[in-house]
C-alpha cells in the first residue's frame, strides 16, 4: 500500500532535485519525471482509495446519528 | 337298656365295668335335691372338693364330691356342721366301686345361715372396693342397644318391655333361670354370652324374693363375672332388707322392671331440652366467633390497606428516583454524543483540510515536475540526439559515418553523420 506521506516526500525530494540543477541532465532529468508520474499516480489512487473510505465512514456516523 | 330291662338281666352277664356303666347311666337321671350336714370336708389340689353329709337324727352318711367348676360357682365355703341342700346324682366310682354323690349344686339350708353367709360375702367384697362408687360406669347416654338377662316366665320382662318408651331401642334377651342356686350357672353363661355382643346397657332383672330365693344374685362368682363387664349393668331386682350382692355391684340399682326402663328412657325424654340447650350454646358460640371474625377481618383489612399504602408510597418514592435516574442518564448520552459531534467534525474538516492541502500539494508537485520535462523543450524546436539510446552530448560522440536518432516533438528522425 502506498504511504502518501513517504510519497509526497519523494515527490519534494524530485521537485527540490528539478530546481537544484543549475545545467539539467536531461537524461536524468527524464528519469526522475518518469519516477514522479509512477508516484503522482499511485498517490492519486491512494488519495481517491482514501477519499472514499472517509465518505464511506461518515455515511456510517451520519446513519448512526440519524438512528 | 330300657328295651332289655327285666326280660334281659337273666339272659346276660355284665362285665364289672359294663355293670358299673349302666348303674351310672340310670344314677345321672335320677336326679334330686338332698339335704344333710357336713361332717368331713377335703378339698383336694385338683380343686374338686370331696365332703361327707348325715342326717342330723342318725348316722346314715352319704359320700360326696363336688367338682372343681360347681364347687367355685356354688358360693357356698363347705365347714363341719354347715347344713346343706345339694342338687346332683349318684355315681359309681369304677376304680373302687364306691359310691359317691355328685353335686352339681350346694346350697345353705336355713335362713340364719343363709344371712350370715350374706354378710360376710358383703363385708369381704366391701373391704375389696367391688361396690365403690369410683369404679362405676356411667350409664350412656341415649342408649340403644339393651341387653336383658332374665327369666322369660316372669312378669319382669313385660313389665320393662311395656314401659320402655319408643325411642328405637333393641332389645335383646337371654332367658335364665332366676330362682336359687341353680341359677347361678344360667345367669353366668349369660353374662358371658352378653360380653361378646355389641349392647349399649346390661340389665339383670328379677321379681323380689326371700333372701333364700335370692340366693344366686349373692353369689360371688357371679359378682366377680360383672366387675369386668364392657358396659354398664342396669341391676333391677326386687327385695326385702337385704339388697342383693348383685345390686350392690351393678352400676346402677333399682328395684323394679319399670324403674330400670324409666331410667334408660330418661336420656331420650331429656333429648328435646338436651338439644335446645346444645341449639342454644351452638349458636351463641357461632354468633360470638362471627363477630370475632369479623373484628379480625377489620383489624385484617386495616393492615392489609396499610401495608398496600405503604407499598404504594414506596412504589412512588422509587419510581421518581428512577425518573431522576433516567433523565441524568439521557442527559449524559446526549452530552457524550454532542461530545462525539463535536470531536466529528474537528475530525471531518481537520482531515478535509489536510486531504486538500496533500491534493494541493500533490497538483504542485505534478505541475513543478512537470514544467521540468526536458521533453517540454521539443514543441520549442529542440532535439533530442541519442546514440543506442544514449544523450548524445558532444560531436566526438558522433563520428562521421554514424547513424543516430533524432527525437523532435512528434517523432523520432533516423539519420548518421556525414
Amino acid at each position: 500500500m502506498v504511504n502518501l506521506q513517504e510519497t509526497i516526500k519523494k515527490l519534494e525530494a524530485i521537485s527540490l532535485w528539478f530546481t537544484s540543477q543549475k545545467e539539467l541532465d536531461v537524461e536524468e532529468g527524464l528519469n526522475k519525471v518518469k519516477e514522479a508520474a509512477v508516484l503522482i499516480k499511485a498517490s492519486r489512487e491512494r488519495l481517491k482509495a482514501v477519499e472514499n473510505s472517509f465518505e464511506e465512514i461518515k455515511r456510517e456516523i451520519n446513519q448512526a446519528s440519524e438512528e | 337298656m330300657e328295651e332289655e330291662n327285666d326280660n334281659s338281666i337273666p339272659e346276660r352277664i355284665f362285665a364289672v365295668g359294663e355293670y358299673l356303666e349302666a348303674v351310672n347311666i340310670a344314677l345321672k337321671r335320677f336326679e334330686v335335691k338332698i339335704t344333710g350336714e357336713v361332717t368331713q370336708v377335703k378339698v383336694a389340689t385338683s380343686g374338686h372338693c370331696y365332703f361327707t353329709i348325715k342326717d342330723k337324727t342318725d348316722e346314715n352318711v352319704l359320700d360326696c364330691i363336688a367338682w372343681k367348676y360347681n364347687y367355685q360357682i356354688c358360693g357356698v365355703k363347705l365347714e363341719e356342721g354347715l347344713e346343706v341342700i345339694l342338687k346332683g346324682n349318684g355315681q359309681l366310682y369304677n376304680a373302687t366301686g364306691r359310691f359317691s354323690f355328685i353335686a352339681d349344686t350346694i346350697e345353705l339350708k336355713g335362713e340364719g345361715v343363709l344371712k350370715k353367709a350374706y354378710l360376710e360375702l358383703k363385708k369381704k367384697l366391701e373391704s375389696e372396693g367391688v361396690f365403690a362408687f369410683e369404679r362405676k360406669k356411667v350409664l350412656p347416654t341415649f342408649p340403644q342397644n339393651i341387653g336383658v338377662i332374665t327369666s322369660k316366665k316372669g312378669a319382669v320382662i313385660n313389665d320393662l318391655l311395656s314401659n320402655l318408651g319408643q325411642f328405637g331401642f333393641k332389645v335383646k334377651m337371654i332367658d335364665s333361670r332366676v330362682e336359687g342356686q341353680e341359677a347361678v350357672k344360667n345367669l353366668l353363661g349369660a353374662v358371658k354370652e352378653f360380653k361378646k355382643q355389641k349392647i349399649d346397657v346390661l340389665l339383670i332383672m328379677r321379681g323380689g324374693g326371700s333372701l333364700e330365693s335370692l340366693q344366686a344374685f349373692n353369689n360371688e362368682a357371679l359378682v366377680r363375672a360383672i366387675l369386668d363387664f364392657p358396659c354398664p349393668i342396669i341391676a333391677a331386682i326386687g327385695h326385702d332388707k337385704d339388697v342383693p350382692l348383685l345390686a350392690l355391684t351393678a352400676d346402677f340399682a333399682c328395684s323394679t322392671p319399670t324403674a330400670a326402663a324409666n331410667t334408660l328412657n330418661k336420656t331420650w325424654e331429656m333429648a328435646p331440652l338436651t338439644i335446645s340447650q346444645a341449639e342454644r350454646v351452638v349458636f351463641e358460640g357461632l354468633n360470638g366467633r362471627i363477630i370475632q371474625i369479623e373484628k379480625e377481618i377489620t383489624r385484617s383489612s386495616g393492615i392489609i390497606e396499610s401495608w398496600f399504602n405503604d407499598f404504594f408510597d414506596r412504589y412512588k418514592e422509587i419510581a421518581s428516583e428512577l425518573k431522576t435516574y433516567v433523565l441524568r442518564i439521557e442527559q449524559a448520552i446526549l452530552s457524550r454524543n454532542k461530545f462525539l459531534d463535536n470531536c466529528w467534525g474537528k475530525i471531518e474538516s481537520d482531515f478535509s483540510f489536510a486531504f486538500k492541502e496533500m491534493v494541493q500539494k500533490l497538483i504542485y508537485l505534478s505541475q513543478t515536475i512537470k514544467a521540468h520535462d526536458p521533453e517540454n523543450n521539443l514543441a520549442l524546436g529542440y532535439c533530442l540526439a541519442r546514440k543506442h539510446g544514449k544523450i548524445v552530448r558532444k560531436t566526438s560522440d558522433l563520428p562521421p559515418n554514424t547513424g543516430f536518432d533524432l527525437q523532435v516533438s512528434d517523432g523520432i528522425i533516423k539519420t548518421k553523420t556525414i
